[in-house]
């Protein structure tokens, strides 16, 4: 039995995939409204929706038979709705129409998309100031001195001499990278992975760097 | 309305006090009423180098408590018009500086004087926030070397977020004053350039004293060493004082002394 099974080729191979599919964000309007918009939408561009999967984002009010014209309506014109989006209450309108009702990515994009809202600071970082952004980028266009600590949650960049600590990724975001016009700096951490001056090769010293993250390896390169 | 200036720099030691009695020294000279304050309760020396130690009755706290008048605890330069020194105690510490107490001599002073030039105790505590809170413009004093530079900085910091200009969202207006600067040593890589120390602090260069023998002496004579116009340092003083008052002069003794013929010739 082990035999045959290890040489038995599966009759498929299951591979998660993501393919990007337009969304029809809908609002629960009478058909006869939607038909309109989507003729005078067809006319300007024939082939736009021609053979398109797409998936349906329902308002929380949709019920069944407005679902089910709405279908039909769509696949006269040729399009191919693959899955439908909206509150879990719409299941079971979903399993009567016979497509799947597709997850609400929101939660899960939470954690995977990093908003950012980049902080800009003008003028030098003076010893023992501290600035941090923990919502993205931080900008300094200027110097960040001796004793001086910038952090953020995304990237830094400094237009000017990094003396003191720069430490990028402070929530784990392992694509942050710092970049500085001069690096001079005492101490450059990326998602908690740091180096310290001491551990700084001499010949970047105050060059153009960028510092990033590959494989759990702090690189600094000078640009 | 008073120009209130603070002589600052975090690191002790680096002449703050030799450079608030130059500058007040050289503005009364040029003809502007000024008064300078002793911010370093309790190491009271401000007017040992004016000169004046003999002459002191009452003090900046007496004044900030009501034990005196400011009349009465000012004391008038004997040398120069216009001169008039506010000495420190030496019996009190500095916790005595209340902000209330501080605002009330300083607007009091403000209304006679055209300066009001605060010699600021060293180190980032009260007494060093209580000598910068008020001021419009700071000189910033700093040796040529890595730790007085690192302080600077952190004095400029504290000048940019914690003072009444700060709070007000206006700019204090920095001055970096370099002292005890000595080109050769600098040309042997023992002491930052003035080019180093611009470069980190990126503030305006207001002058710079050459280390000089005359500080010394003039503070052991109680003269300011503004007042020494053979000195090196003293000349240094009067240009970094006639570019605070918006004259444009260049800068001085910035390189090492040639060596003279039979020095080169012989060594030594
Ligand atoms: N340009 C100079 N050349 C040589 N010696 C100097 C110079 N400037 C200051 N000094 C010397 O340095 C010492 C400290 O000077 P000063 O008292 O002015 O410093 P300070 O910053 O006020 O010190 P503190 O922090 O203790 O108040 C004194 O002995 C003074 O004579
Ligand atoms: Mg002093």
């Amino acid at each position: 039995m082990s035999m045959a099974t290890a040489t038995r080729i599966p009759a498929f191979q299951l591979k998660a995939g993501l393919h990007p599919v337009n969304q029809l964000i809908l609002q629960h309007q009478p058909l006869a409204e939607i038909e309109e918009e989507l003729q005078r939408r067809l006319q300007q561009a024939p082939d736009l929706f021609h053979l398109a999967p797409v998936v349906l984002q329902l308002p929380d009010s949709a019920d069944q038979i407005w679902v089910e014209g709405l279908l039909n309506l769509l696949r006269n014109a040729k399009m191919l709705p693959i899955g439908l989006r909206g509150k879990d209450n719409l299941q079971n309108i979903a399993e009567a129409v016979g497509l799947p009702l597709l997850k609400d990515s929101r939660k899960k994009s939470k954690q995977t998309t990093q908003s950012n809202i980049p902080k800009v600071i003008t003028g030098t970082i003076r010893s023992g100031q501290q600035v941090v952004n923990v919502e993205g980028d931080l900008i300094i266009l200027g110097a960040v001195s001796a004793g001086a600590e910038v952090l953020a949650t995304g990237s830094i960049h400094i237009y000017g001499s990094l003396r003191g600590r720069a430490l990028a990724g402070i929530q784990g975001n392992e694509q942050a990278c710092v970049s500085c016009q001069s690096l001079e700096a005492e101490l450059i951490a990326i998602a908690g992975h740091y180096r310290i001056s001491e551990d700084i090769a001499p010949a970047l010293a105050k060059k153009t760097c960028v510092t990033r993250l590959t494989e759990g390896n702090l690189i600094i390169q000078s640009v | 309305m008073a120009k209130i200036i603070v002589v600052t720099s975090g690191k002790g030691g680096v002449g703050k006090t030799t450079t608030s009695a130059a500058v007040a020294t050289g503005l009364a000279v040029a003809g502007h009423k000024t008064a300078v304050l002793d911010f370093d309760v309790g190491l009271r020396n401000l007017d040992l180098i004016m000169g004046c130690e003999r002459r002191v009755v009452y003090d900046f706290v007496n004044v900030i408590n009501g034990e005196a008048t400011l009349k009465q605890a000012l004391i008038k330069d004997k040398r120069t018009d216009n001169l008039y020194i506010l000495p420190a105690s030496q019996t009190r510490d500095k916790d005595a500086l209340s902000k209330e107490g501080v605002e009330r001599v300083l607007n009091e002073l403000s209304e006679l004087f055209d300066f009001i030039i605060c010699d600021s105790p060293a180190g980032i505590e009260h007494g060093a926030q209580m000598a910068l809170y008020f001021a419009d413009e700071a000189i910033v004093v700093t040796n040529p070397e890595v730790s007085s530079v690192r302080d600077s900085d952190r004095i400029i910091g504290i000048l940019q977020s914690k003072s009444r200009k700060a709070e007000r969202g206006e700019p204090v207006k920095e001055h970096l004053l370099l002292t005890r600067y000595n080109p050769s040593r600098v040309a042997q890589g023992e002491m930052l350039s003035v080019q180093d120390v611009e470069e980190i602090l990126a503030i305006d260069l207001l002058g710079v004293i050459p280390e000089s023998q005359s500080v010394l002496k003039a503070s052991n004579q109680g003269v300011p060493v503004i007042l020494d116009d053979e000195s090196d340092a003293g000349m240094a003083y009067s240009d970094a004082v006639a570019r605070l008052l918006g004259e444009n002069r260049p800068h001085r003794f910035l390189e090492a002394q040639k060596k003279g013929f039979l020095k080169r010739v012989f060594g030594g």
